[in-house]
């Protein structure tokens, strides 16, 4: 370009914002070409999921009020949004409950590689698992317990429940626990509503047969009722021979609500933590904030933020510079730069 | 086959047409517009430059979403089954074995198979295992999958002390369900490890002949005698006035069933892992099954697209002039 040149290109394009912007989106992209990562360790828990699948978890009291599922249909439904709420790494296990035993149906395995496997295992749990009738609770929690301290050492126990105990408990009659309290963490989540609901029986087929009546539940006699003898019967007075053998207060136990009292004492035994379910979101907060774990590496993939960053970059370079003042009478226009290349 | 795995980050893509109103190039003033001579090679230019930006964008989008290539599932042939572990976890399977020798403290049946099968399962990495349990209800553990981990995961659950009867029907029915629409791809396994036998009445009877002639399965079953239990092959003893003997009649009922059937009695956890090594051996015949091959991210090429147009935009840049000078 020499000064003979009557219009000589000055080329001035790289020093302009533009310019380092296009140059920094480059950079981005270049890097992430390269897909950096970072290493961040980070505790991830192991869980053991145990579901309640006695008659009560039948009760349909939750979701909206338009459309009600039942406890069991909703923990189903919590426990799968937890999968996909907890971090990479963490192992899930599922079980179910009845009776006085948990029962294993998977040891725990990583959550987001197996999550077709949990998932499954988790949609397909039913009540017509159910061996027995009986809901002892306080020996279901024991027993949860007991696995995970036998089979899956250093999980965290989550269970979904209502907390009613059938048939009731007599009063001083609260199974005692072997364990130390605390010794192994979790969390009892308790489903149901507040108000006392019927409870329904239902058929082979899943239909609802009909509900349970004071009188069913009247049949099935509470464990440990204290002994009398003849003496003692005549001066307690009332035909308490053929009365059933039912502890006090029992009378509305066709009913089920959640029991958080229940849950509290289970608590209160246990060293476990208790909550109303809500949200997977929550659930998966709460294990969460459970002690125990391990340490893993987490790969966290720099490829996505860099991506970001130089699309934003890019657009930026594109964006108009802010609109200067230029008045319309004047015959001018701004023409892109290719427009003036020239051959000269 | 392409897919995508954050198909909301495609409506960024939107961003894409930004660059063709968006030119971001230095303008300059200039007098007289219609001075200037139409130039079919500056217009080309300016129309390359613009889809090159939009381009970039679309590219780096794609980045975003995680754009990749899943092959089709290849068709190849090799041997193996597909199994439904049908496992008894009634009351009894914690007891111990009956061979001899046996004695207080040994292993019970439930965590011996429960360990062996184990084994089992890590041995066949091809073939497809579903799982169902059974006591007194039964209970579906997993869908025929090729997920070992968690097949492995459910066989170790199974070592945990059982609960309730033993409903062999029920279990039965459950696994040859497991079948029903699912494409026969390989030779078809009900693997029934029970401790005991229970009577099945005639509809179940019925139900389950009719279940095995549909799915065309096969049926081991693997019998763990109980110390001082009988097994299927004692015939009832007449001696002994009413003796129901379900396990022999279920063995009949088995053989009756025409299907390929075997029957393997174990008595010690060694008898077990033979009883176990025959079924594996058996069972290696021509399979049909679909391996998915690994997935191929695109991401890469995409942010190398990116690259490629930024830079080729910043050699455009590098050219603008800031003004003619005289």
């Amino acid at each position: 370009m020499s000064a003979s040149t009557p219009l000589a290109p000055r080329f001035a394009g790289v020093r302009t914002p533009r310019f380092w912007l296009l140059s920094a989106a480059a950079l981005c992209f270049a890097v992430g070409i390269a897909d950096p990562a970072l290493n961040i360790e980070r505790t991830v828990g192991t869980y053991q999921m145990v579901f309640d699948i006695t008659q009560s978890m039948n009760t349909q009291d939750m979701g909206s009020s338009d459309a009600r599922v039942s406890r069991l249909d909703f923990a189903r439904t919590l426990a799968v949004g937890t999968l996909d709420r907890l971090p990479c790494g963490a192992h899930v296990g599922v079980s179910v409950f009845v009776e006085r035993k948990t029962q294993p149906l998977l040891m725990p395995i990583e959550v987001c590689a197996h999550r077709a496997a949990l998932k499954d295992a988790i949609s397909h749990i039913d009540w017509r698992m159910a061996w027995a009738a009986d809901s002892h609770l306080y020996y279901g929690t024991y027993s949860a317990l007991n696995d995970i301290r036998t089979l899956a050492p250093g999980a965290a126990l989550a269970f979904f429940t209502d907390g009613h105990q059938a048939p009731a408990l007599h009063t001083g009659r609260t199974p005692a626990w072997d364990g130390t309290p605390g010794d192994i963490p979790g969390v009892l989540i308790g489903l149901g509503g507040s108000t006392p609901e019927p409870v329904p029986k239902l058929g082979e087929k899943g239909r609802i047969d009909g509900y349970w009546t004071a009188e069913d539940t009247a049949g099935f006699a509470s464990a440990g009722a204290p002994t009398l003898s003849v003496a003692d019967m005549e001066r307690l007075g009332g035909d308490l021979r053929n009365a059933p053998q039912r502890a006090a207060g029992s009378d509305a136990d066709h009913l089920s609500r959640r029991r958080d009292d229940v849950l509290d004492d289970l608590a209160r035994l246990t060293g476990l933590g208790t909550a109303v379910a809500r949200s997977p979101e929550q659930i998966a907060a709460l294990l969460r904030a459970l002690p125990g774990g391990r340490l893993t590496n987490t790969r966290f993939s720099l490829r996505v933020p860099l991506t970001l960053a130089g699309l934003s970059a890019l657009l930026a370079s594109f964006a108009p510079r802010p609109a200067r003042r230029t008045p319309r009478w004047r015959l001018t226009a701004r023409l892109p730069l290719p427009f003036h290349f020239r051959s000269s | 086959m392409w897919s995508i795995d954050h198909p909301e980050a495609l409506w960024a893509l939107a961003l894409a047409v930004l660059p063709l109103f968006w030119h971001g190039q230095r303008t300059l003033a200039h007098g007289w517009l219609p001075g200037v001579p139409p130039d079919a090679a500056s217009r080309t230019l300016a129309l390359v430059l613009r889809l090159t930006g939009a381009l970039t964008v679309a590219a780096a989008v794609c980045a975003l979403a995680g754009l990749h290539r899943q092959g089709s599932a290849v068709e190849r042939v090799g041997t193996g089954a597909h199994i439904v572990i049908t496992l008894d976890r009634s009351a009894s399977m914690s007891d111990g074995f009956a061979g001899r020798g046996a004695q207080q403290g040994d292993e019970p049946k439930g965590r011996a198979a429960a360990r062996l099968l184990e084994d089992f399962v890590a041995e066949r990495p091809r073939d497809l295992f579903g799982m169902v349990s059974f006591s007194t209800a039964p209970v579906h553990g997993l869908t025929l999958t090729g997920d070992q981990d968690a097949v492995r995961a459910a066989v170790r659950a199974s070592a945990a002390p059982g609960v309730g009867l033993t409903n062999i029907a029920a279990g039965l029915t459950m696994a040859l369900e497991q079948f029903r629409d699912k494409p026969l791809t390989g030779s078809r396994v009900v693997l029934l490890v029970s401790d005991g036998a229970a009577q099945i009445d005639a509809r179940a009877q019925n139900q389950i002949r009719r279940l095995f002639a549909e799915n065309r399965s096969a049926l081991y079953w693997i019998f763990l005698r109980t110390a001082g239990g009988r097994g299927p092959s004692d015939p009832p003893d007449p001696e002994k006035g009413f003796d129901p003997a379900p396990e022999y009649f279920l063995n009949e009922y088995f053989r009756d069933l025409g299907v390929s059937y075997r029957l393997y009695e174990a008595d010690t956890p060694d008898a077990l892992a033979r009883a176990i090594a025959d079924v594996s051996r058996l069972q290696n015949q021509p399979l049909r099954y679909f391996e998915t091959p690994p997935r191929e991210d695109l991401a890469g090429l995409c942010l190398a697209i990116a690259l490629a147009g930024s830079l080729l935009l910043l050699f455009a840049r590098s050219l603008e002039v800031s003004a003619w000078s005289r």
